[in-house]
């Protein structure tokens, strides 16, 4: 018997260990499974609400949520959950406070100005707008949302010849825009010259720039010339484009009277009876909306683009404190999450981006991005676990979508982990085969010395890369 | 010395031509001139009585929609009268008011006699909407008045005094808020039957407001259910009966304001056009039974050329461009330009408001009172557009105010210019109804303005006329005999203008009786004469020859015998 037979273990050493194994593994899962749960519920009832609950997704959206005990996540922000109450006219006093102390701080900044301007045309005080709109132009001369707004208060005016005068400063300053051949094209038909809309609309109408809206306003022009076939062509395009509404309807409903097809006329007539009155901003409707709803609209408008004014001027606590309040007038608002968002990553205040980004899952709930955001702010945030636990929610509310598995395999990349990312590339790859796919599991099968199979697989992505696509065409640009 | 001297004369020369030239450029500018002016002879005119709302400072809608007035003459002494309706204190809408509507009668170069407590007409409701008609058929025109509260009907005794026959008259009608009325022969009976225009459901109790910034404001007809129009067909002895529920016209309820009964699509029959407020306006085409069928939307003019149901307030008939076809002129709410729809035939209207160059100035404001009129005798039919918002709107919107001036477009060829200013418009309140006709029977049309909380405007026309002019009364000889919807063609120098009689137009009011016609003729050419074509309301055609320069009354049977094609 020789000196390597002598220092094996035996049978009965063996089964000892055997058994310690397991012993050790049931502790440990028991451990694992004490440490996950709340002690008051089971996982089966609340697994079985989040899946039953026919509104909210099948995310557990409390599973998603900071634990309490969570230092490293824990946010310095509340966000509200119910709005605090103010009056319409209070609110419209605030704003334009608000917009007072943004031209104060922002006195050389157009953006600042620009939307000073817009609240100034909003709330009917169209001369002070006027006059902005003229020191933005010295400011900005190629900004083209100055010349949109600026030719809008023109048109709400009354002066629609001056709009066109605003159009054509524009460009002067080699500023074009579909949107600026929009409102051109309004204000020539307002001054009831629409041969001159025609002229203007027809050329475009080859590009892809000319949308809905042109052709709804090339139709309602060519309808005022009499040309009733064409009209109709033109309104149907704007329909397919999108367009619908009362203007649209009353258009084809006229140019089919006017072609004699009264069966067609009466079928769109149906239509229009059947649409609800639309609120819209002009004459009566802007005059009494204006009492809450339009007033709080305007200034919950002009604030939120106040924050992102803010924001781009490099003064984010005015923009984070824009946007807070903006939240706790209409806590519901994602763009303004959005928006604080943005402020957070800036500042690289992860805890607060994971606050805001459980409120955005809250609102968005189909919105898968949101949570693997969440993962990314809790492990920059440092918690790891927490990141992986997210991501793998996403995996599991939504397995076909491989950006959640290319998303935990990037994870676990950056993390030293490449063999446990192998797995999760194939999954991914199993779903949708691609070039980087196959590149990344290249590269994690390298990183852990599995170097037969990365070949394979970079051989793999080079060979997807030789099968050709078909490519977009670049949109030819519009006049 | 010399030099110099003729060195600054060529100086002074150069500025004067560069000042002419200027000049020019500036005159230039409108597209045609004109000798038109309105002197505002308010003042002299005799007319002290100050409207009111009521002023009850809670922003009741009646309160912003008061009021209509009518012009006519009641005692047939060649001299057009005004009456002019009134709110009352708004406490209690069925108690006597206190406050009188204002009767003025016509006593001859724009001056006016206050016959407002002998006249007999005594209406206790909250007036909004009048129309005069001599509904009898006995050659005295009567009075309907449409009231928030009872409305009245005022039979003209031809004696300078009225009596109240509202009971008797069959048109009963409840505490309603009301508008526009209009009479006319609706069933071909040669009777005048009426139409009668119903707003909302406002009642005290119902009453809302807006409170802005500490005031208050009021509230539109959207906060209310409208009501339906009532329609009445003349038994032929000054009595009438409802046939609204059954014809087809209560079937819908829409918030009325300004209404024309005339034929619109040239089928010799009577249909009605009801501006609505805020809602699609109606287009109720005869089906030459006297029963009507609601074609707004198809028609075209239900709403304006964007596909918006405009806040529609008052509404005048007339041959704009002059193709022998009537077209609609529809005024509106703030930042909602008056819309002209032109009538295409067969029913069909177009909104040529742009293409009309309809001041883009208008948009901004409220209107109201409005007419197509020939002010400057030029042959082609101008506009004026009374103004006026209801609350003091320039503190939450600068683009207008409470009280504006009123706008005179003047029509050239199908196209409009703004020339209120060079007119000679200065007064500035919050108008309503306005009528127009020739009160100093000078041969142009002059302006009556009934003015929200205060008195009217009253404007005299003093374009130097010589003889191209042509007045037209029209007598029927059935009991119609205001020879309502009667169709005039008058031709003169190679040149056709046609109109239709109505009774019940602008805002809510009436006037026009006796039809006006400017007359040009191209130069070198020279006709004293006029050949007017009569489509009598039974059809019937006649032709006269008159002289112009005159006003002529104008007798069925007295004519030459046009044979119908």
């Amino acid at each position: 018997m020789n000196n390597r037979a002598a220092n094996t273990p035996s049978g009965v050493q063996w089964t000892g260990l055997l058994l310690l194994v397991v012993c050790f593994g049931l502790a440990a899962s028991w451990i694992i499974k004490s440490w996950s749960y709340d002690s008051d519920t089971t996982d089966v009832s609340r697994i079985e609400e989040a899946s039953n609950n026919s509104v909210r997704p099948s995310i557990d959206i409390e599973t998603a949520k900071t634990p309490h005990d969570d230092v490293s996540l824990q946010p310095t922000i509340a966000l509200p959950r119910q709005s605090f109450v103010i009056s319409g006219d209070q609110l419209e006093l605030e704003c334009g406070s608000f917009i007072d102390r943004l031209q104060t701080n922002l006195p050389n900044d157009s953006k600042a100005l620009n939307l000073a301007a817009l609240f100034y045309s909003r709330t009917q005080q169209t001369i002070k707008a006027d006059e902005l709109w003229k020191k933005v132009l010295s400011m900005a001369p190629r900004d083209l949302s100055l010349y949109f707004n600026w030719s809008s208060n023109a048109i709400q005016q009354g002066q629609s010849d001056r709009a066109l005068e605003i159009l054509d400063q524009a460009e002067r300053n080699g500023v074009r825009d579909p949107q600026l051949l929009y409102q051109r094209s309004v204000s020539l038909s307002n001054l009831g010259r629409d041969e001159e809309v025609e002229s203007l609309l027809v050329p475009f109408a080859t590009s892809k720039e000319m949308d809905g809206s042109h052709w709804l306003q090339l139709g309602l022009s060519q309808s005022k010339l009499g040309k009733h076939e064409l009209a109709r062509e033109s309104l149907l395009r704007a329909r397919e484009l999108g367009v619908n509404g009362r203007t649209l309807l009353n258009g084809l409903i006229n140019c089919s009277a006017r072609l004699k097809d009264r069966q067609a006329a009466e079928a769109y007539r149906k239509e229009l009876d059947s649409l609800k009155e639309e609120v819209t901003e002009f004459g009566q409707d802007q005059y009494e909306a204006r009492s809450e709803a339009r007033i709080r609209s305007v200034s919950m408008g002009i604030m939120g683009e106040g924050i992102e004014v803010y924001r781009l001027a490099g003064r984010p606590l005015d923009a984070e404190h824009a946007a807070l309040r903006v939240l706790a007038l209409e806590p519901n608002s994602a763009d303004v999450c959005n928006l604080l968002l943005e402020i957070y990553v800036a500042k690289k205040e992860y805890h607060n981006q994971y606050a805001v980004l459980e409120r955005l899952t809250e609102l968005q709930p189909g919105n898968l991005l949101n949570y693997l955001l969440m993962a990314k702010a809790a492990s920059m945030g440092g918690n790891q676990a927490r990141a992986e636990g997210l991501i793998k929610l996403t995996i599991a509310t939504a397995p076909e979508d491989v950006t959640s598995w290319i998303a935990m395999a990037e994870f676990l990349i950056e993390r030293n982990r490449s063999a446990e990312s192998v797995w999760y590339i194939e999954q991914a790859i199993v779903r949708e085969p691609s070039r980087d796919a196959y590149k990344l599991l290249a590269n994690a099968l390298r990183a852990s010395g599995q170097n037969d199979r990365a070949a394979i697989a970079e051989a793999k992505a080079e060979e997807l890369t030789k099968i050709p696509t078909i490519r977009a065409q670049a949109p030819k640009k519009g006049p | 010395m010399g030099k110099a001297s003729l060195a600054n004369d060529k100086i002074v020369l150069l500025r004067v031509a560069v000042a002419a030239c200027l000049f020019c450029l500036i005159a230039s500018g409108q597209e045609h001139s004109t000798k038109l002016h309105f002197e505002d002879v308010s003042t002299q005119s005799g007319i002290s009585w100050e409207h009111t709302t009521g002023r009850s400072n809670r922003a009741h809608i009646v309160e912003g929609i008061a009021s209509g007035l009518a012009s006519f003459d009641f005692d047939r002494d060649g001299l057009i009268d005004i009456y002019l309706l009134n709110g009352h204190e708004l406490t209690d809408p069925v108690s006597k008011k206190k406050e009188m509507d204002g009767f003025f009668r016509n006593r001859g170069e724009m001056r006016f006699q206050d016959i407002s407590s002998s006249s007999g007409v005594n209406s206790h409701g909250y007036g909004l909407g009048v129309c005069a008609a001599d509904f009898n058929g006995d050659g005295f025109q009567d009075l309907f008045i449409n009231n928030f509260g009872p409305n009245y009907v005022y039979l003209n005794c031809g004696d300078g005094s009225f009596i109240d026959v509202t009971e008797r008259s069959g048109i009963v009608a409840g505490n309603k808020v009301a508008s526009g009325v209009a009479f006319a022969d609706f069933n071909g009976d040669q009777c005048l039957d009426l139409y009668v225009g119903n707003y909302i459901d406002f009642t005290l109790k119902n009453s809302v407001y807006i409170e802005r910034k500490g005031r208050v404001y009021h509230a539109g007809p959207r906060y209310y259910r409208p009501e339906p129009d009532e329609m009445y067909w003349s038994q032929g002895d000054g009595t009438f009966r409802s046939v609204g529920q059954t014809n087809g016209i209560s079937k819908h309820a829409g918030p009325s304001m300004g209404l024309i009964a005339a034929d619109l699509n040239q089928d010799g029959w009577v249909d009605v056009f009801v501006a609505n407020d805020a809602k699609p306006n109606f287009f109720f085409e005869n089906d030459k039974t006297g029963r009507f069928s609601e074609n707004g939307i198809l028609s075209g003019l239900a709403f304006s050329g964007h596909g918006r149901s405009n806040a529609s307030m008052g509404v005048d008939l007339g041959d704009f461009d002059r193709d022998g076809l009537q077209d609609l002129i529809v005024t509106n709410f703030q930042n909602e330009l008056p819309v002209l729809y032109k009538n295409l035939g067969d029913g069909l209207f177009e909104d040529v408001s742009a293409r009309a160059r309809l001041t883009e100035l208008l948009q901004p404001h409220v209107t109201w009172g409005c007419s197509l009129q020939d002010f400057d005798n030029n042959g082609w039919l101008d506009l004026y557009i009374g103004c006026g918002h209801f609350d003091d709107a320039n503190i939450i919107d600068d683009r207008t105010a409470k009280k504006v001036r009123d706008f005179v477009l003047l029509n050239d060829n199908g196209r409009f210019d703004d020339f209120s200013t060079a007119v000679g418009l200065k007064a500035i309140e919050s108008s309503r109804g306005v009528a127009f006709d020739d009160f100093d029977n000078d041969g142009d049309i002059d302006v009556v303005v009934l003015n929200s909380n205060a008195k009217p405007t009253v404007l005299r026309n003093d374009i130097p006329n010589a003889s191209n002019w042509l007045q037209i009364e029209l007598i029927a000889s059935s009991i119609n005999r205001q020879a309502v919807n009667s169709e005039v063609t008058v031709s003169f120098c190679g040149t056709n203008q046609h109109r239709q009689i109505i009774c019940g137009r602008g805002y809510q009011s009436s006037y026009g009786d006796r039809m006006h016609f400017g007359l040009t003729c191209a130069e070198g050419k020279k006709t004293t004469n006029a050949t007017v074509e009569v489509r009598w309301p039974d059809q019937s055609s006649e032709l006269f020859l008159v002289p112009i320069g005159q006003c002529h009354q104008i007798r069925q049977g007295s004519g030459t015998e046009k044979q119908n094609n």
